[in-house]
């Protein structure tokens, strides 16, 4: 009885002493706006039809290009599947060799250093900013009265091979 | 603020009623009713659709007009569902990819994953499963769900794990509470908490087909799952599992063999933005065999031994309505039967259960509530004509819940406290209050540390009107010694203090380090009573043991999990337990087997699975296990392994192989108490299994 008392103590001001040095900060606050990206790109992925030989791969790629905040949530969502297919979430630091990519999305800094996107074939590059889309971007994110607007470049998307469901298009703003 | 007001009001009269209704024993219309006219107060109040739910994997469950509905700033948290990380309590979650990983074929072996349960197979059929101590084939203080459907033996409280034969392949995951949860779980979550959860039918679209042949097994599957329209989806499935008998303690063969069978649907439908409804029943039917029990006789040779076979069927219809009434503002109703019949030439016992509870969520600045009301009916008809026997045959016993949880955010993301407490009201020992209060702080991301005190309570069962006849001592006249329940005995009850630091170095590293120290008192004993001489049948001696609450204890543990994922094709997950018990008699107690159970939980054990993919196509899975030593019964520490190969030669179709107890020949885990029943040997094993998906 004794002993186990003192080996509560024990434990107790381990506790203590392990936690006083540590400063308290609220950095982790949920980022939403990122948050509900990443769930949007599991919708693109599940509303859009890719040509039937990419349908039969084993994976579902969604590729990064640039340091994202979305990379948290999706890796909360890394175990999910579309479609039947596993979702993978690669990093890709360069356009180049991108055609095992279904998604990709393109981190605003990114952009600049990134300019063709038209020779992006059988991928739905999204982005944000309305410019996203005029420099080739299929899909776009803008923040409008603090929700979420999507912009979808049909015409871009079309000429991708890729055709896009109306429950997709019913709640975006879409550009011929 | 209308509409707190209305409901609160309502809740306040529903609870003053019940309670009136239970005290006077006075059964009138006016709880229903009132019942009935909180519920349609609370479904008329409702507003606009926001979610609470901040958790990514929730939010993905959102209609793409809900999505585009949502708020991109917000600033605080909510309360469920949780990520594992912010959980003030001793939490481990077992996923489909553990289940499919280590090759377990029932929910017990899926169990021996988790820190701080102790597992151990009695026989074929027969499993001890506890949380932090009091194993045993009637342990009773472990509360065990399927899709929020207590699957509990009103005789006992404790759970027939054969009878309860989930799917392996449907199980999205199994969450697994150490500690008090009866706060916000319910009766029996006096240890822990085990919550298994189906996968929905919308994620398992398509057609399954598994079939596995071992050793020791046979087993066979098929599910499918469709789409009515848009918003509503359904599955069926249908299972057969056949495990071959063992051996005893002396190699003998044993009668354990199991055969089990059983069939399901669920529907799941999204009304509407607010709305969503699941249905989901199942029927199942088994034939576990019974080892050699020994059944005590008045006259010579004093005792026959035989084995038995038993019978079980049973079904049950769960319905489950999520309502959305504006923001953070969620009403949760949940209604169920079920229905268990067990068989054997010489015993039969049937209950039903019907469990309607309600359960609404909330957010008032930095409080986010939680609070329900519950009414579960049980009735029973438990017949037995040899060595045991309930004196009322049938009884309907019924119990009424409250329960309120208010999670309070001191700094946002930092710090928060939860309070909550349960009231419960049954047949056995009336009123009975379960409290808890947590705290949870995150003092630098990645760090958290929580603390925690509970009581609990573990309440008398249908085995307060329980006789069993356990053995005859041979004489001129012989002397019976028999087991007698007590209506008068009270519940077992815990003070618990607990807590626990999780640490996520980086993604690949994860660390949970849990502590608790708990103090019983009230546990159950056996009293032996001045014997009696009885001359029916025949002339003998009764000598009779009757259960009582004297006996105390503390026990004290500590459970450590981890995973290491150095690779998207390697992960490795350990999990080690230490449990102690120290149980003494108080009040002259005359027991002396009670005090046993310090010895039948084993003080160590440890876990260690590796998860490799050599490639796309090829996988290997390894489980290693150690388990302390049982003094009181005899059994020494032992390592087992298991391994599994997997081959995928074409998308969707998986070929695996898989070797249980590598190590051992055979194995005995436990011995059974208070029936005398033999228990058997788990035996090394193999088998093969196939699955395709189309």
């Amino acid at each position: 009885m004794h002993q186990t008392q003192s080996l509560i103590k024990q434990f107790w001001l381990f506790c203590i002493i392990s936690c006083c040095p540590l400063l308290v900060n609220a950095e982790s606050l949920i980022n939403r706006e990122s948050q509900l990206k990443a769930i949007y790109l599991f919708h693109f992925a599940e509303l859009t039809r890719w040509p039937e030989r990419h349908q039969l791969d084993k994976h579902f790629r969604i590729c990064l290009l640039g340091e994202t905040p979305l990379s948290p949530y999706l890796d909360e969502l890394r175990e999910e599947s579309v479609n039947q297919q596993t979702v993978l979430i690669v990093p890709i630091k360069r356009l180049e060799n991108t055609q095992h990519c279904r998604i990709i999305y393109i981190e605003d800094n990114e952009l600049f250093h990134e300019p063709d996107l038209d020779a992006l074939s059988e991928t739905l590059v999204v982005g944000t900013q309305p410019a996203f889309i005029e420099k080739g971007g299929s899909i776009s994110f803008n923040v409008q009265n603090n929700k979420i607007k999507l912009l979808v470049n049909l015409s871009k998307i079309r000429q991708s091979n890729l055709d896009i469901s109306s429950k997709l298009l019913r709640i975006a703003d879409v550009i011929e | 603020m209308l509409f707190y007001d209305a409901c609160f009001v309502d809740l306040y009269l529903t609870i003053m009623l019940v309670f009136n209704n239970v005290i006077t024993k006075n059964k009138t219309v006016t709880t229903p009713r009132r019942l009935l006219a909180f519920f349609c107060t609370c479904w008329l109040s409702n507003t606009s659709l926001v979610l609470a739910a901040t958790d990514t994997l929730s939010l993905k469950e959102l209609s793409l007009n809900e999505l585009s509905a949502l708020d991109v700033l917000v600033t605080s948290a909510s309360k469920r569902p949780q990520k594992l990380s912010q959980t003030a309590a001793a939490m481990f979650v077992i996923t489909q990819e553990d289940i499919r990983n280590s090759g377990v074929t029932t929910i017990p072996d899926a169990l021996r994953m988790a820190p701080g349960i102790q597992v151990a197979r009695i026989d074929v059929n027969k499993w001890s499963v506890t949380a932090r101590g009091f194993s045993g084939r009637f342990a009773n203080k472990l509360l065990v769900m399927i899709d929020g459907r207590t699957i509990y033996n009103p005789l006992f409280s404790g759970t027939h794990w054969d009878t309860y034969n989930a799917q392996m392949e449907n199980i999205e995951r199994i969450e697994i509470i150490r500690g008090p949860g009866a706060a916000m779980w319910g009766a029996n979550a006096v240890n822990g908490v085990i919550n298994i959860i189906s996968k929905s039918a919308k994620k398992t679209q398509g057609t399954m087909i598994s079939a596995a042949v071992g050793s020791e097994t046979h087993q066979g599957f098929l599910r499918h799952a469709g789409k009515i329209s848009d918003n509503m989806h359904f599955r069926v499935y249908g299972n057969y599992k056949y495990f071959d008998d063992s051996v005893n303690s002396s190699d003998a063969d044993t009668a354990d063999q199991l055969h089990l069978g059983q069939g399901g649907a669920r529907l799941e439908w999204q009304m509407d933005n607010k709305n969503k409804v699941t249905v989901l029943g199942d029927y199942h039917r088994g034939e576990p065999g019974h080892n050699s029990q020994t059944v005590p006789l008045l006259s010579t040779p004093f005792s026959s031994t035989a084995d038995q076979r038993f019978d079980f069927y049973g079904g049950n219809v769960n319905l489950h309505w999520v309502h959305l009434l504006s923001d953070d503002n969620i009403f949760d109703f949940n209604v169920y039967f079920d229905s268990v019949t067990r068989e054997s030439a010489t015993f039969s016992q049937s209950h039903h259960t019907l469990d309607i509870e309600g359960d609404h969520q909330f957010r008032i600045k930095q409080h986010a509530i939680n609070w329900g009301i519950g009414y579960r009916v049980i009735f029973d008809h438990i017949f037995g004509n040899q060595e045991l026997t309930l004196n009322p045959v049938k009884r309907n016993t019924q119990n009424f819940s409250f329960f309120v949880q208010d999670e309070i955010t001191l700094l946002p993301n930092t710090l928060k406290t939860i309070f909550a407490i349960r009231i419960d009201h049954n047949d056995y020992s009336g009123f009975e209050y379960q409290p808890t209060a947590r705290i949870f702080w995150t003092p630098i991301a990645n760090h958290s540390v929580w603390a925690a005190f509970s009581r609990a309570v573990r309440t008398p069962a249908r085995t307060t009107d329980i006789r069993i006849d356990q053995r005859v001592i041979p004489g001129t006249p012989p002397t019976l010694v028999s087991i007698f329940g007590h209506s008068e005995i009270n519940s077992e009850e815990v003070f618990a203090y607990e807590a626990g630091y999780n640490f996520r170095f980086s993604e690949e590293v994860k660390l949970n380090f849990s502590a608790f120290y708990n103090e019983y008192d009230e546990l159950r004993t056996f009293e032996q009573q001045t014997p009696s001489l009885v001359t029916s049948p025949s002339v003998h001696v009764l000598a009779p043991l009757v259960t009582d609450n004297k006996m105390q204890g503390e026990t004290y543990g500590v459970e450590i999990s981890g995973t290491w994922q150095p690779s998207k094709t390697f992960r490795l997950n350990a999990a080690y337990t230490y449990t102690k018990l120290n149980l003494h008699y108080k009040d002259n107690s005359v027991d002396t087997t009670a005090v046993n159970a310090e010895g039948e939980t084993p003080q160590q054990q440890f876990s260690l699975r590796t998860d490799t993919q050599l490639s796309d196509r090829w996988d290997v899975n390894l489980w290693m296990r150690y388990v302390d030593s049982l003094p009181a019964q005899n059994i020494k520490a032992y390592i087992t392994l298991d391994a599994r190969l997997a081959w995928r030669p074409i998308e969707n179709l998986e070929f695996s192989v898989v070797g249980q107890n590598l190590i051992n020949d055979r194995q005995m885990e436990y011995s059974p108490e208070i029936l005398n029943i033999s228990g058997s040997k788990v035996e090394r094993s193999v088998y093969g299994k196939v699955v395709l998906q189309f």
